[in-house]
């Protein structure tokens, strides 16, 4: 018994010698391993390689978006920057952001909220940058002073259960119109739009279109046929997927049917809301050149044909090719939508909406 | 020679004195610095804004609607920490004290309940009891609706049942088996023995899970917005208000009213406990794992069925994410393919071996901060041992995203600029595993009591003598179970370093959320998996460094013999 007792300690004495002497956490995977990945993908001479071998840290981006392992692999192989991603959602981005207080803990924030980019840009977080290939998209997609531009349309959609559909008996719904149809009572899953950006942009998209009266009025109407409103982004596309529901209110409801669930896909036909999905790059970043080329890189056609390739969204790049399951925006009817406005009314309207349905 | 000797007793004396100084004083330095300075941080986020005094947070915390958000937190709190303490004492009982077969498959199956991604045990539910789900829908024919406030009952009990099997039955192995035998042999039925001797000895430890799940379900935000339905309780309130609308100040005085609540639990935990000094001076041979029959509890029967049903489900959730990493689609398309992993196999080995690097740290180092930390409070009277009791257990309440956010406000500049390394990543999981091993130490030295350790001084041994010989093997059990959840723990963390997290240092349960959040389940099946079969290969990892001794001593006595 005594024996074992040291024994035990030496042990751990040692174990502790050798954690705080042991090795650090892999950083960024050798750049060797990238080029099998992605062989459909020819990597053309014409994508000029670094002058010189790239020799500084590894380019920190945190991300909302979909592919992230495949853009790093490419982006690295096309630049021979390495690249470490996160996955943030962008309320956590900017939360971090501002308990940051200004000092930069990574170089690129890729993808996310327009609205979060907009107030961070306000709050001077992030670094202007006019991109020379941001001259190409349209200024509706972009910030006038360069703080943040779109990289692709989010658009929001309603991914259908197609079982389920035939086991109720009932059509697939194509427009907002007819997703109150009391056929579809308890069938239809929809976030909070207090937690939610995409269920946000649905609610604020009804009452601009409808205006004031008559888009509370369908709301009204709606909520007859939402059982609760769910508490992430996420799990409508989910719930439906798997059949719990028959409609998910989702962006990119695209992903549920590429990853092989009996789902369709509607594009609302009486108004598609949408967002556009930006880089920028994070103020006090010390990495600054490697992140200009990221954001370069992503605005390219060629950059952009590959994001729509591992996420299926359309470009903000006009005329950039897309694969075939991901719909042009002339096909579309996007809702003319105003930012500025959501912007500004969204606690008032997230108040309101709080005080009717939740209550 | 003599002399010598002498000057070398004295010389050990000398250095452990100077060691026990430092520890007395190192261990509340760190809780100062890296549980206390955060918090009071965050406190004054909640009421100082643009430099200026605002309590209008607390005022709206006041306003109506909150009411029904402390009748939801307390609701839910209270029931599943009752349920999933009464599960972790059935399980315990069915483990230690009753003649079922196979009954050691009912601590892995623990085990493995709490190696289940949180993110992923919520779709397997669906997937298994849901609309469409295996079990309750094709095979029973049933629809059940899986989301409300019933929901996040069953899936806190079933979580937590683990923590309460690991706190308990770490103090029903310190009990001597002799004091029920003795109430046996002088005639006591084995339900009065069981009333009168077994309960009362387990107290410490059903009252010490009892907080430890209580804080735990009261900060957990992530299972009310996975499966709540838009039952909202204080901890997913401040999440979603810190991720949603920014509200940083909100947030925090959510925290606070977290903070208060818990503290009064683990009050009302002290006064309980004060009036119950139940004395076990003979501590059991910790190598008795087998378990005596002549103890068997009265309700065997009923504790082997609830085991047995926690276990088969605990396995069934298991198959359910194997299938879904080594299937098509998962829940839909069951065809053999290995596609998940093709995927996502450099991001899986990346974040593997950042997930494992923290967790080994955390588990070998934090312990025995906790036990350190539980032992000061044992020797030390009056504020000090409040203040160090406080701040050891403070961070079961304090939500882990708060909490995260509150390093980042105390940490990110000089002299203290720890964001951005992994060494804060190490001290955030350290700081929120330190309650278990806190806890459990606790429960263990308080049966102990002090006159264990005046015996051994009194027979001549030193200070040093009686902590190395005497007191550190008595609590070998907590360290283990701090070690053992601790590994677990930061192997399936997310909350609490989602803020202190950077893309150098991507864990896997980071991957799986990232990848269920975009809806790509397989993928986040096949994470999940990976996870569950490495945390399984680490865990045995730490139990072959914990036999080492033991196995030395007998290759040594061996070759003694030869």
């Amino acid at each position: 018994m005594e024996r074992k007792s040291i024994l035990s300690i030496l042990l751990v004495l040692v174990i502790i010698m050798a954690l705080f002497t042991g090795c650090q956490p892999a950083p960024a995977e050798e750049p060797t391993e990238v080029s099998e990945e992605t062989p459909e993908q020819p990597v053309e001479a014409a994508a000029e390689p670094a002058d010189e071998p790239y020799t500084g840290e590894p380019l920190q981006i945190y991300a909302a978006y979909g592919g992230l392992e495949e853009i790093a692999q490419k982006f690295e192989s096309e630049t021979g920057i390495p690249v470490e991603m996160l996955s943030m959602s962008s309320g956590e981005v900017l939360s971090r952001m501002r308990a940051e207080a200004g000092r930069a803990l990574g170089d690129v924030w890729f993808g996310g909220g327009i609205d979060s980019f907009m107030v961070a840009a306000e709050e001077g977080l992030l670094h202007p940058y006019q991109s020379p290939e941001a001259i190409s998209i349209e200024d509706r997609f972009k910030d006038q002073e360069g703080y943040w531009t779109g990289v692709s349309i989010v658009l929001v959609t309603f991914v259908v259960n197609k079982p389920l559909a035939e086991e109720l008996g009932v059509d697939i719904p194509r427009t907002w119109e007819s997703l109150t149809d009391p056929a579809y009572q308890g069938e239809v899953s929809m976030p909070n739009p207090g937690i939610s950006g995409t269920a946000y942009t649905a609610i604020a998209s009804m009452i601009q279109m409808r205006g004031e009266v008559a888009g509370w009025e369908y709301l009204d109407v709606l909520d007859q046929n939402i059982p609760y409103y769910a508490e992430r982004g996420s799990e409508p596309p989910q719930q439906a997927s798997l059949g719990e529901v028959l409609v998910g209110i989702s962006p990119d409801g695209i992903n549920s049917l590429r990853e092989g669930y009996p789902v369709e896909v509607v594009y609302p036909e009486d108004g598609t809301p949408w967002w556009h999905s930006p880089v920028a790059i994070i103020e006090g970043t010390q990495n600054l050149e490697a992140a200009q080329k990221f954001v370069d890189w992503v605005l390219t056609e060629e950059g952009q044909a590959f994001l729509a390739e591992v996420s299926p969204r359309p470009s903000t790049r006009p005329n950039v090719p897309l694969p075939e399951d991901v719909p042009t925006l002339d096909e579309l009817n996007l809702v003319d939508y105003d930012f500025a406005w959501a912007a500004q009314e969204r606690d008032r309207i997230v108040e309101e909406w709080t005080q009717r349905y939740t209550q | 020679m003599l002399k010598n000797g002498h000057s070398v007793i004295l010389n050990k004396r000398r250095i452990s004195d100077v060691l026990f100084a430092g520890i007395a004083v190192a261990v509340p330095v760190f809780l100062l610095l890296f549980v206390f300075f955060p918090l009071v941080k965050m406190l004054t986020y909640s009421f100082f804004q643009n430099g200026q005094w605002n309590f209008s947070h607390y005022q709206q915390l006041l306003g109506g609607r909150y009411i029904t958000l402390f009748r939801n937190t307390l609701l839910v709190t209270f029931s599943s920490t009752f349920l999933a303490v009464m599960l972790g004492l059935s399980v315990t009982l069915a483990i230690h004290r009753s003649r079922i077969r196979f009954r050691k498959l009912f601590h892995y199956a623990a085990i493995l309940n709490m190696i289940s991604p949180p993110f992923v045990s919520a779709i397997v539910f669906i997937m298994l009891f849901g609309r469409r789900g295996l079990i309750a829908n094709r095979l029973l024919g049933m629809s059940i609706t899986l989301v409300g406030p019933q929901m996040i009952v069953v899936l806190q009990t079933i979580a937590n049942a683990s923590i309460a099997y690991l706190v308990i039955s770490s103090v029903l192995r310190g009990i001597d088996p002799n004091i029920e035998k003795s109430a046996t042999d002088l005639g006591a039925s084995r339900y009065r023995v069981f009333y009168t001797v077994t309960l009362p000895l387990l107290a410490p430890g059903l009252i010490a899970s009892a907080s430890l799940i209580f804080a735990n379900v009261l900060a957990d935000f992530g299972t009310p917005i996975l499966v709540g339905g838009g039952y909202r309780v204080l901890a997913s309130e401040a999440y979603i208000q810190l991720l949603s609308n920014y509200n940083l100040g909100y947030a925090a005085t959510l925290s606070v009213a977290l903070l208060f609540l818990s503290s009064w639990m683990f009050t009302v935990e002290r006064l309980l406990l004060k009036n119950k000094e139940f004395v076990s001076a003979n501590i059991a041979e910790q190598t008795s794992e087998l378990v005596d029959h002549t103890n068997e509890n009265p309700y065997s029967l009923l504790n082997g069925l609830l085991a047995t049903l926690f276990s088969l489900l605990i396995v069934t959730q298991f198959f359910t994410v194997a299938a879904g990493a080594f299937t098509n689609v998962w829940g839909y398309d069951f065809s053999f393919s290995l596609r998940h992993f093709q995927t996502a196999r450099f991001q899986i080995s990346k974040s593997l071996q950042n997930s494992l690097y923290f967790a080994f740290r955390v588990a070998l180092i934090g312990p025995m901060l906790g036990i350190t930390a539980a032992y000061l409070y044992q020797r030390s009277r009056g504020l000090v041992r409040t203040a160090i009791n406080h701040m050891a257990m403070a961070p079961f309440a304090v939500p882990g995203t708060v909490m995260g956010i509150s390093y980042v406000m105390a940490f990110n500049r000089p002299p203290l600029a720890l964001t951005g390394t992994a060494m804060i990543i190490i001290i955030v999981c350290m700081i929120r595993e330190l309650p278990i091993s806190f806890n459990s130490a606790k429960a263990i030295l308080k049966q102990v009591s002090n006159n264990l350790e005046e015996a051994s001084r009194d027979l001549g041994a030193s200070r040093w003598h009686t902590f190395t010989r005497i007191i550190v093997p008595i609590l070998f059990p907590a360290y283990k179970a701090g070690m053992l959840h601790g590994f677990i723990h930061v192997m399936i963390t997310i909350g609490a370093i989602i803020f202190l997290i950077t893309p150098r240092y991507v864990t896997i349960t980071f991957e799986i959320f990232r990848a269920v959040n975009s809806g790509r389940l397989g993928e986040g099946a096949a994470y999940a998996f990976t996870l569950v079969v490495f945390t399984v290969l680490g865990l045995a990892g730490l139990h072959l460094l914990w036999k080492m001794p033991a196995l030395f001593c007998r290759i040594k006595e061996k070759m003694a013999v030869k």
